[in-house]
């Protein structure tokens, strides 16, 4: 291997250590230096040119300032449902995906009969096209008629309108967000196998109980894991289209409650050919996101404990 | 009713399209600027060149438009290979992302495949090709086809697009599940209060009040705001081209089918919508051929489906029922078309193969095969089209159905008519006054915004 | 490896055997409550599939029948072989195959090579990398996709599977981020210990941080090859030859303007989740405690 080669060159020739730290650095790093400029660097400028002009995709892009920011926040009723909906999913779903994708992945870890069986069935609405989970969903939560109806039929009732109504349709978002969590689960499972199995005998030996061990010995390994699904959550959460858009086509009813910032992003930019807008408002999204991200990371150095050292 | 027929509709259409063809390739006469040797394979000096025609057609109409290319690749004087693409597209949606990238990056085929009422659109924004001036050269003038379809594929004085097909929209019966309900099969309801009383009559609800079979649904299928609103007598749009929505007719029509709803009860019709969420009600999962609603508003298309899911269950079909009687007036006809994008660079050749698509051969075939409409009169005049008598109620409404108003922000108004329509005014968020004022304010104001109006 | 493993005191006392009865019982009760979790949820987690499943082998008619149908009778076991004759099913899989693993083994390489200099080697400009890589995952594709296909189209690329498979083997900015958390799990004076020894950082990379790592690349694996056999927007934007195309744009075949296949969509839906049901049965056996390094955290 090249790399091998030049690192133990570097070594021969006595460079200073944090010298040979950089130059290893930078030769680990180059791929995906090189992939950053290559791919994504112009895509990344163009949209933020693109966020101040009026651009159908097709047209040369006409310099409007600042007028789709403007727009965005001051005559754009839909903008705004856009953006309390998935605040709304992202502040509701995290919490929940973190407790429930952690809480099964450590059922799933136990020793037990048909471990396999059971992994891979969480595992399996993850993997199911969306065309046919459309279906299912569908199947399973139409009001009156669906499965889920069934029980409250035996009692006389209707049961909840489900997506049909405004006031159910968000929370109804967010449970069959938690039905795809597969991977999430799988994430956990591989952090849970970091976790050294002495540190739970020598916590036995000191007579801690379930709950001390987990607190004490679990989540402490594996806040690492954790962070990294609190951030791509929000990333997720606040990019939150497939499943929306598969239950209602991205029309938002009933009354908006369904309509989230990237399905209206979305329609902006290739039903409206309103590619500065949605670019406006793409930036506007990943400015929110980076904040949010680097309070996480700033927040991460009093949680997060990395057996590998500090940051 | 005309049942007889046992064919599966694939075969039946199949049967019908070979016959088609070959008739069309006897009756073919050489093109008169045809080479002499055309017979002759070894002089193709120049390779031919490809033209790809992209479509999001399946089935039987990717099927039928394959052999017109091959007809057209057989004859075509350009010497042009005209090759068929499929475009996956995802269903209900009527973005274009491969099109509008195509395009944008300077890669954009020599034909697309276009809902005609997105063609308004796609001119205004530059994605299509002006081909005027081709089509002038062939002869193509307004008189060939008919005007609703005409008048989609032409943007200030241009022409952008061809007209391939057309449908028209009627009330569907199931006479089976009437004779069991003890509703005289043989006078469907001409009028609405009629509608009203047969859609009681044919409702079952269970225990918990919750409907199980639907009489009739009057926001499902086809029965779309612009249905309601010319069958009351309504038009969309004025003489200076402005969207004038909240027309009285409109809002009257608007006001009884609110009453419809909260009759039916606006949670059975949210039930049932829900249901059909993502295309799931598309084809033999269609309530009507499940038997689950005894009713509906739907085009001609239907005659297909009929033939290949129910062929035993017996069917009619009528204009919609309007305020004082039957309203033919409420078929409104939608379609499809083909055209050349922006940025192709033989644009003579592209239309060449977009004229033989939507000419009078490739119409024929296409929607002899497909059982749609075609948008040449004469076409439309084949006795193949009435032949079956479900499908000859449809083609009597071809001369009085209305179109959707042609319009450069053609999505924008889809969604919000859709919004007003299914969600603010059945759930009572807005009055159909309010919702249909809204409509036209905010889409007047970005057509004046975009110089349409000048 | 040269670590040192943390012994449990000896315990040789008189209640050993108790202890150990009681730590049976315990274990047994232990399992019972487990099982009593998993299994209810099991059931909704199945769900989708099983209904899929029941949909691929039901005639047209049980479709969409009221009440619902979930065994159909007869079984329609037609679906998958009209399945895989209504579209060049087996072209459509062989193409996602190439796709996914070309694209998965190089993620793979990439990604760790990167997550290695994020997490063990500290130079100077690694947060500043390491924000950038998050960056990227935030800007939404929507408004990047038209610029990205004019740089593929200027390198010749628009209607291969160049755009779907190289960039991968420059990095995934979530794998990068993802195998950096894991890498940074192990304990630093591995390395350290290495580097005294005189053994390269390649070295260290290679026979260290890899083989410690192996669920989290299972994971990195697993997600990737998902991603890449589920891409709907990649191949659509990109492809232009049937020839080339993959199962997420296959499987809309089944579908038309008025009506779909419902049948044949399900059969066609099992047969393209069962390799991937399949990969993931085998992979998740790298995620069985016990191969972790021992003793000698904190």
């Amino acid at each position: 291997m090249a790399t091998t080669v030049v690192t133990e060159g570097l070594q021969r020739r006595r460079l200073s250590q944090g010298t040979r730290h950089t130059i290893n650095g930078l030769l680990f790093a180059s791929p995906w230096i090189f992939g950053l400029l290559a791919f994504w660097i112009y895509p990344t400028l163009a949209s933020a040119y693109y966020s101040f002009t009026k651009y159908n995709g097709v047209r040369d892009p006409v310099w409007t300032g600042i007028a789709n920011y403007v727009e965005l926040f001051t005559s754009d009723g839909e903008f705004l449902d856009a953006v309390y909906n998935t605040v709304y999913f992202a502040v509701v779903s995290i919490p929940l995906a973190i407790i429930f994708a952690f809480g099964l992945a450590l059922m799933l870890n136990a020793k037990i009969r048909a471990q396999v069986v059971y992994r891979t069935i969480y595992f399996l609405p993850t993997l199911v096209p969306e065309v046919a989970l459309a279906l299912v969903w569908v199947f399973i939560f139409t009001p009156h008629s669906g499965l889920i109806a069934a029980p409250f039929r035996a009692f006389g009732s209707r049961g909840p309108c489900w997506l049909t109504c405004a006031e159910w349709a968000r929370p109804t978002l967010v449970l069959l967000a938690l039905w795809i969590i597969g991977q999430q689960i799988i994430l956990y499972l591989a952090g849970l196998q970091d976790v050294p199995q002495d540190l739970y005998d020598a916590a036995d030996v000191d007579g801690a109980n379930f709950f001390t061990k987990f607190l004490n010995v679990t989540v402490p390994i594996l806040t690492p894991v954790i962070f990294f699904h609190l951030v791509t959550s929000v990333i997720g959460a606040l990019n939150f289209f497939a499943i929306p858009y598969i239950m209602t086509g991205g029309t938002g009813f009933p009354a908006n409650s369904t309509l989230f910032y990237s399905i209206y992003l979305y329609k902006n930019a290739f039903h409206y050919l309103e590619m500065g807008y949605a670019s406006a408002m793409a930036w506007l999204l990943f400015m929110f996101t980076l904040f949010v991200t680097l309070f996480i990371w700033r927040s991460a150095r009093w949680w997060v404990f990395y057996a590998g050292g500090e940051e | 009713m005309d049942t007889q027929k046992m064919l599966s509709r694939r075969r039946f259409l199949q049967v019908s399209g070979l016959a088609t063809s070959a008739a069309l390739l006897a009756a073919c006469p050489a093109p008169a600027a045809a080479p002499a040797d055309t017979g002759g394979d070894g002089d193709a000096m120049m390779e031919t060149k490809k033209l790809e025609a992209w479509s999001r057609m399946t089935d039987l109409a990717q099927e039928s438009i394959k052999e017109i290319i091959d007809i057209y690749n057989e004859q075509n004087t350009m010497g042009v290979e005209l090759e068929f693409v499929y475009i996956a597209q995802t269903q209900g949606s009527q973005a274009d992302e491969k099109l509008l990238t195509a395009v944008a990056g300077g890669t954009p085929p020599a034909l697309h495949y276009a809902d005609r009422f997105t063609v308004p659109q796609f001119a205004h924004e530059g994605f299509f090709t002006d081909i005027t001036d081709f089509a002038e050269a062939a002869g193509v003038t307004k008189e060939l086809y008919f005007d609703f379809a005409w008048d989609e594929t032409v943007y200030k004085g241009g022409i952008y697009a061809l007209s391939f097909d057309t449908d028209t929209r009627a009330l569907w019966y199931n006479m089976d599940i009437m004779d069991e309900a003890g509703v005289d099969s043989s006078s469907p309801p001409t009028n609405l209060e009629e509608l009203m009383a047969v859609t009681e009559a044919l409702t079952v609800r269970d225990d918990t009040g919750a409907i199980t079979r639907y009489g009739f649904n009057p926001i499902y299928d086809q029965a779309w705001l612009y249905t309601w609103g010319f069958g009351f007598g309504g038009s969309f749009q004025d003489d200076d081209r402005r969207i004038t929505f909240a027309h009285p007719q409109n809002i009257e029509a608007m006001q009884f089918v609110k009453s419809f709803i909260d009759e039916i009860g606006v949670e059975d019709i949210d039930a049932m919508l829900a249901a059909c969420a993502g295309g799931n009600c598309r084809g033999e999962n269609d309530y009507f051929w499940t038997g689950q609603s005894a009713m509906t508003c739907s085009g001609n298309w239907k005659v297909a489906q009929h033939h290949r899911y129910k062929p035993d269950t017996n069917y009619g079909v009528v204009p919609m029922p309007g305020p004082d009687g039957p309203a033919p007036g409420a078929s409104w006809a939608g379609g499809w078309s083909w055209a050349v994008p922006f940025g192709y660079d033989d644009v003579e050749a592209a239309f060449d193969a977009c004229f033989y698509l939507c000419g009078p051969e490739g119409q024929l075939k296409y929607n002899k095969d497909t059982f749609h409409i075609p948008t040449i009169k004469s076409a439309a005049e084949d006795p193949f089209f009435s032949e079956d008598p479900l499908h000859a109620v449809f083609m009597e409404l071809l001369p009085v159905s209305h179109a959707r108003p042609p319009i450069p922000l053609g999505s924008k108004l889809w969604d919000l008519q859709v919004k007003a329509f299914r969600d603010e005014i059945p759930h009572g968020l807005k009055t159909p006054e309010e919702a249909l004022t809204d409509i036209d304010e905010e889409i007047n104001a970005g057509l004046e915004e975009i110089g349409f109006f000048s | 490896m040269a670590v040192e493993s943390r012994q449990l005191p000896p315990t040789l006392a008189d209640g050993q055997s108790k202890r150990l009865l009681i730590k049976r019982v315990k274990g047994a009760v232990r399992s019972v409550l487990i099982h009593a979790g998993l299994i209810p949820a099991a059931f909704i987690f199945l769900l989708p599939f099983m209904w899929m499943l029941s949909t691929s082998l039901k005639p047209d008619v049980q479709f969409y029948s009221y009440p619902p149908v979930l065994i159909p009778s007869p079984l329609q076991w037609s679906n998958f072989p009209d399945a895989v004759t209504y579209i060049t099913f087996f072209l459509y899989m062989r193409n996602t195959l190439t796709i996914a693993v070309l694209a998965t083994v190089g993620v793979l390489l990439s990604s760790s090579l990167v997550a290695y200099s994020l997490a063990r080697i500290p130079w100077a400009g690694r947060h500043i990398l390491f924000i950038l890589t998050l960056a990227t995952l935030m800007l939404p594709f929507q408004v990047t996709m038209i610029p990205l296909f004019i740089v593929f189209k200027n390198f010749g690329w628009v209607n291969s599977w160049l755009p779907l498979i190289v960039p991968h083997w420059f990095g995934g900015a979530l794998y990068i981020f993802l195998l950096r958390q894991f890498f940074m799990t192990i304990p630093m004076e591995l390395s350290e210990a290495a580097r005294i020894d005189g053994a390269s950082e390649f070295k260290i990379y290679y026979s260290i941080l890899l083989p410690l790592s192996k669920p989290a690349l299972a994971t990195v694996a697993i997600f990737e090859f998902i991603a890449r056999w589920r891409d709907y927007i990649g191949p659509l934007i990109y492809l232009s030859d049937q020839e080339l195309y993959t199962l997420s744009l296959g499987i809309y075949e089944y579908q038309s303007q008025y009506g779909a296949e419902w049948g044949l969509l399900m059969a066609a839906s099992v047969m393209i989740t069962l390799p991937i049901i399949l990969l993931f049965f085998f992979l998740q056996k790298i995620f069985v405690q016990g191969i972790a390094l021992t003793g000698i955290k904190g």
